[in-house]
Order: structure tokens, then C-alpha cells, then sequence
């Protein structure tokens, strides 16, 4: 009988690092000899690692030795990859068990989460503009307070602006703001004091020196379903100025920010021009 | 049935007719608003909140290989697109780790054809397309230097409420003739690996209409590798010996900011390869779910608004509180039969016309009751 339950013991300990349970992770780089407890297998560069191995320092670890792992579910930003390391010669960390690819949230937290998106109010806004570098309704995007207009700004050196607003208001200049602007390619950080109005905006970006740098950018500020329809109309647009002419000239490109300023300003100011054509 | 009355003057038989006749007018203006943007976000939000309940594990046999921010700036050197060659060794660095299929999620139309199909991989790698969309879903065919259609559709996902919702598992193209999207032809090409199996996604599905994003796990959280843990470049023997992705399907793609390909999901911001991780993790482990069909979906309604207009008369809300409770019960109620449809049967259906059309029936009586003991304190001698 004792021997029966020895066996069994082994069989248990052996099967700390089998294959049959859920891949978590593997071993990105090694030095000094590590080892999965168990069945005592010395570990290499990226082997495939299982919930439940338990990792531990070999014979002979020196000061510096290490082993880094990566989860496929490191839960939050810092927790990426697991580090055990040797501080001196034998004084290593203490033996790590590779954690289970769980939810990092229980039951409660995900009815909680649930009932908050049934019941959530979201106030999302959206721009498109087209004007400077590659025309496109996706070279804007507003998201809460953050507006991403890189593409718009390819030209322009990275570095502070303020960013002078004028509304449009069928082809007439209207109110005037302004606000702050970090360019660093390929993101542009956009500081504005209060949520734009619906409407067409004038943007022209000035320096330290308060003087204008580039060409201005026209930046459409639209919500929800009018912002949907006046991108597909916008693309419609574009779709037809790009199959203008088939030899393009010079000057052209001109002409089509022009064109495409225009059309900006157009579906603005007649919403019916975003209704989709009957074929 | 009885024709008894309560406490609150009204007869079963009337009750439920009235009740019934709520229902029926919820039903048929949600039917006719179906549509439209109250009722899709209404449902969406109900459908998330079931996402979020319900969150599983994803397959193992998915993997998201994600060059995040860090990644950018160290493998990438930051520079936007991506360097093709660089582009090329990731690829090949998956395929030697021994990836069943490979999905590359990243802008490659500026690439010259002959360069994607000359890097040399045992695994089968499809490429995604860029959206240039007419009316929505069409795309032209991508002609290679052979006047072959060297690339598949793109993904097409599309937004409801400034919330990626559905995609598309085939992208029409003039002249009813179809193209599978980015995810069927991952699916394809992963099955193709397979000596005998059923198919994931058939022909015959061809036609249908859009489908909603299965976020049944979040591959913003699982099942994904940083890039800067896998080998500099390809050849590495411990990572080729280790084979990281044995038998995986391995989607590449940008998790950072600069690669502009954020969406809004149930879980929160979610990076296109990560959505594209779940539509294939659910397709490819058969977890995906059908919306009930229409007819089905009116008939219980209607069965399960009769149940509640009965359960309603016995707790008639006389009082504010008790017409509160009502409300509350009847959209948990509500909500756990979508629930429960979704987790056993894999099908969704709504259940909003018959909250909405239980809740006006309720108020309809309180209001009604309070007005008939007004007209007869009125009527009482002073």
C-alpha cells in the first residue's frame, strides 16, 4: 500500500509540467540553469510554459543569473514578463508557479460591469477634415478632448503651436477660439478649452512668434449618425476628384484641397447632400 | 379566464388585452424602427452588457503576436509604416515558431506584390487590404503584376454608436460575386491545414448580411505576445526548437497608438488585431451567435410579454415603489432570459419591445387606477 501511495506521489509531482494543462506563457531568455520542479527539467530559451509549473534556481547560480518569462495574459501594463533573478552565488528568488491565464476580475465586478454599460450615456464626437498632406476623412479624429490630426500636420515641424479656430458659416468667418497644440509625429496632442460646436472650422496653426505656419486646414466637427453620412458622402467626393483627370497636372493637388474645402463646407451647410444616391 | 376584478378595478380579461395590446404596439414600433439608431443602440448596449457577463477564455489555438507602443519604438524605430523588411522578418520569426496560419494586420497596398509573395513561409499567410469602400462594403479586386486577386477582402467592421458592432464575413463585389474578408480567409487558409474537418465558414454563407463581433473573450488581454519577446531575426535554433506557436493560428498586428487603428468595443478601446483575434477565435472555435429570427423573435416576445401582463395583474402597482420594483424586475427578468438564451443556445434575442411595452401597460394602469379614485373621492359627499 505504501509503495501504491509513493507511486501516486510521483505520478502527481511528475505531472507539475506536463503537457496537458493550459499553455500561459514561455521562457523568453535564460542565464544559469533554471529549473521546472517536478520532473526536474532543466528549463531553455523559449520553452513553452504550463499553469501551474513551478519555476526554482538550479545547482551552481551565480549572482546575476536570471530567467524572464512571458505570459500570454500579463494582465496590466507592468506586469508584462515575470523576472526571477540571482542577487549572489546560491540566493536566488524563490521558487515562482506559473499563474493560470484567469480573468483578473471576479463574478461581481463583471455584473457590475455589465449593469454600468446598460445604463452608460456616452458623449462621443468625431471630426473629419481634409485639407493639408493626404486628403481623407480619417486624417481627424476627436475623442473626448483628445483630437488626433497627425496626417493633417505631416508637413509641419514637430514642436508647440497654438491653433487658431474660426467657424465657417457658409463660406463666412464666424467665431474665433483658440488652443494649444503638441505636434510629435505621428501624434498631434490637442488642448482645447472647451468641446467644439458642430459646424465647419477654419485651423490655421500659429508659432511661439504668433506667426502662421503652413497652409490652413478646414476640420469638420460632427456627431453620431450626420457624422457617418457626411463621410460617406466626403469619400464620394474624393472618389471623384481622385478620378478627375487621368494625367495629373501640375497644380492639381491645389485645385483639390480647394475642391475638397468646398465640398467641406457644402455638405455643412445642406445636409441633403449626404443623403445616399438612389441607383 | 377569470373575469374577477382587483383591488384596482380591472378584470383579468381586460388587463390583458390592454396589456397585450402594449406589447403588440411596442413590438410593431420597434419592428418598424428596427433600423434605426435608438433601437441598434438599444440593442447593442444589451448585447454588450451580456459580453461582459459572460466573458470566457479564448481558444488556445489563437495567438495575437501585438507590436505595442515599446515594441514600436525598439523593433520599429518608431517610424510609421512599418519597414516592410522588418515587417518580413516578424512574419518569418512567427511561421519558423511553427504557426499553423499567419494574419498579417498591417497596411502593406503600398508594397510592391512581388515582395509580400517572396517571403518564403511554411505556414499560409494572408494579408489584410485596405478598406476603400464604396457604399459601405464593396471593394474592387486588388490585382497582382499576373491580373490575379493577390489580396482578400478587408475586415470591415463597422460601428454602431461610435462602437465597432458587426463585421462582414464575405465582402460583395459587383456582379454578385463575393470575396471572403480578411477573417473567413484566415479561417480558410487555417483549415486548409487540416486533413479532414468541418468547414468553419462555408460558401453558403456567402450572401448573409453582417454579423456581430462575437467579443466573447478579450484579446486585448489574452492570447497575445509582445514582439519584443520573440528573437531579433529568423534562424534564432532555441525559438525554432521551442515552436512558441505549435499548431496556432498567429495574427500580427500595431497595438499602438500611431498605427490609427483604435476602436471603441463593450471591453473598452481595442486595437483592430484584437478584434479580428476574437471574430477568429469564436468562428474558429464554433462560439459565434446567431440573432433569433424575426418571426421567432415576435413570437416570444409576445409569449413572454402575455407571462409578464399576467404576472403584473397580481402585482398590480398601486403604489410608487411597487410600480419601481416592477420595472426593475421585469428588465433583470429580461435581461437573464438574454442571457440565458445566449449562453445555452448560442442565439440572441431582444426582449426590449416587451419591456418597453410591460413598463408603458404598468403606467398606463397606475395612472388609470389614481384617476379612478380621484373621480370617486370627488363623487363622495362632503
Amino acid at each position: 500500500m505504501k509503495r501504491h501511495i509513493v507511486t501516486l506521489a510521483f505520478l502527481l509531482s511528475t505531472t507539475l509540467c506536463a503537457q496537458q494543462r493550459r499553455e500561459v506563457g514561455f521562457v523568453v531568455r535564460l542565464t544559469g540553469e533554471w529549473v521546472c520542479l517536478g520532473n526536474h527539467r532543466d528549463l531553455r530559451a523559449y520553452e513553452r510554459l504550463y499553469s501551474g509549473d513551478v519555476i526554482a534556481a538550479g545547482k551552481n547560480m551565480q549572482a546575476g543569473d536570471s530567467i524572464q518569462i512571458a505570459l500570454l495574459a500579463p494582465g496590466d501594463e507592468s506586469s508584462r514578463t515575470e523576472i526571477r533573478k540571482c542577487v549572489a552565488a546560491g540566493v536566488c528568488d524563490k521558487p515562482y508557479q506559473v499563474r493560470a491565464a484567469a480573468d483578473s476580475d471576479n463574478w461581481m465586478l463583471r455584473v457590475v460591469a455589465a449593469a454600468e454599460r446598460f445604463v452608460q450615456l456616452e458623449n462621443r464626437e468625431d471630426v473629419f477634415a481634409a485639407t493639408r498632406g493626404t486628403l481623407g476623412p480619417e486624417e481627424a479624429i476627436l475623442n473626448g478632448d483628445a483630437l488626433d490630426f497627425g496626417a493633417a500636420l505631416g508637413p509641419v515641424s514637430p514642436g508647440e503651436y497654438t491653433v487658431k479656430w474660426t467657424r465657417m458659416a457658409n463660406g463666412h468667418a464666424g467665431e474665433e477660439f483658440t488652443s494649444a497644440l503638441v505636434w510629435s509625429p505621428p501624434l498631434a496632442h490637442l488642448d482645447l478649452p472647451h468641446p467644439p460646436a458642430d459646424g465647419v472650422y477654419r485651423v490655421q496653426l500659429m508659432d511661439e512668434s504668433g506667426e502662421t505656419v503652413g497652409a490652413p486646414a478646414f476640420v469638420a466637427v460632427l456627431r453620431g449618425a450626420a457624422l457617418q453620412h457626411a463621410r460617406e458622402s466626403f469619400l464620394r467626393v474624393q472618389k471623384s476628384i481622385a478620378g478627375w483627370r487621368a494625367q495629373p497636372q501640375p497644380g492639381d493637388t491645389a485645385a483639390y484641397r480647394s475642391l475638397a474645402a468646398r465640398a467641406l463646407m457644402a455638405i455643412d451647410a445642406d445636409p441633403a447632400l449626404t443623403e445616399t444616391p438612389h441607383e | 379566464m377569470s373575469n374577477r376584478k382587483t383591488s384596482h378595478g380591472t378584470s383579468l380579461l381586460s388587463h390583458v388585452l390592454i396589456g397585450m395590446g402594449f406589447v403588440v404596439a411596442a413590438a410593431a414600433l420597434m419592428a418598424a424602427l428596427h433600423d434605426s439608431w435608438l433601437v441598434k443602440r438599444l440593442e447593442a448596449r444589451n448585447l454588450d452588457s451580456i459580453f461582459l457577463l459572460l466573458r470566457e477564455r479564448p481558444s488556445d489555438d489563437i495567438r495575437v503576436v501585438e507590436i505595442d507602443r515599446a515594441d514600436f519604438h525598439s523593433r520599429f524605430g518608431g517610424v510609421s509604416p512599418l519597414d516592410p523588411g522588418k515587417v518580413a522578418d516578424l512574419v518569418r520569426i512567427v511561421d519558423q515558431g511553427g504557426a499553423r496560419a499567419i494574419g498579417v494586420d498591417i497596411e502593406t497596398d503600398d508594397w510592391p506584390a512581388a515582395f509580400r509573395s517572396s517571403i518564403a513561409t511554411r505556414a499560409p499567410v494572408v494579408w489584410v487590404r485596405s478598406v476603400s469602400a464604396e457604399n459601405g462594403s464593396e471593394v474592387g479586386p486588388k490585382l497582382g503584376t499576373a491580373g490575379e486577386d493577390v489580396l482578400q477582402g478587408p475586415p470591415t467592421l463597422t460601428q454602431i454608436d461610435g462602437q465597432v458592432g458587426l463585421y462582414r464575413r464575405w465582402i460583395a463585389q459587383p456582379g454578385d460575386t463575393f470575396i471572403p474578408s480578411f477573417t473567413t480567409e484566415i479561417l480558410h487558409a487555417a483549415q486548409s491545414t487540416l486533413s479532414a474537418s468541418e468547414p468553419v465558414v462555408t460558401r453558403e454563407e456567402q450572401t448573409e448580411g453582417e454579423r456581430d463581433i462575437p467579443l466573447r473573450v478579450n484579446n486585448a488581454l489574452q492570447n497575445r505576445i509582445f514582439t519584443r519577446d520573440l528573437p531579433a531575426t529568423p534562424g534564432t535554433p532555441d525559438f525554432i526548437a521551442g515552436r512558441v506557436f505549435d499548431g496556432k493560428i498567429v495574427l500580427i498586428g500595431g497595438g499602438f497608438p500611431e498605427s490609427r487603428d483604435a476602436y471603441q468595443t463593450a471591453f473598452g478601446p481595442m486595437y483592430g488585431v484584437q478584434i479580428l483575434a476574437n471574430i477568429v477565435n469564436a468562428e474558429w472555435s464554433h462560439r459565434n451567435f446567431r440573432r433569433a429570427h424575426p418571426f421567432v423573435m415576435v413570437v416570444t416576445d409576445l409569449v413572454f410579454g402575455l407571462l409578464l401582463v399576467l404576472a403584473t395583474y397580481r402585482f398590480a402597482p398601486v403604489t410608487l415603489w411597487r410600480l419601481l420594483c416592477v420595472f426593475v424586475c421585469i428588465a433583470l427578468l429580461a435581461l437573464a432570459m438574454s442571457v440565458g438564451l445566449y449562453w445555452g443556445f448560442a442565439v440572441y434575442i431582444s426582449f426590449v419591445p416587451v419591456v418597453l411595452g410591460v413598463i408603458a401597460h404598468s403606467i398606463f394602469e397606475h395612472v388609470h387606477h389614481h384617476r379612478r379614485l380621484l373621480k370617486q373621492v370627488a363623487a363622495q359627499p362632503q
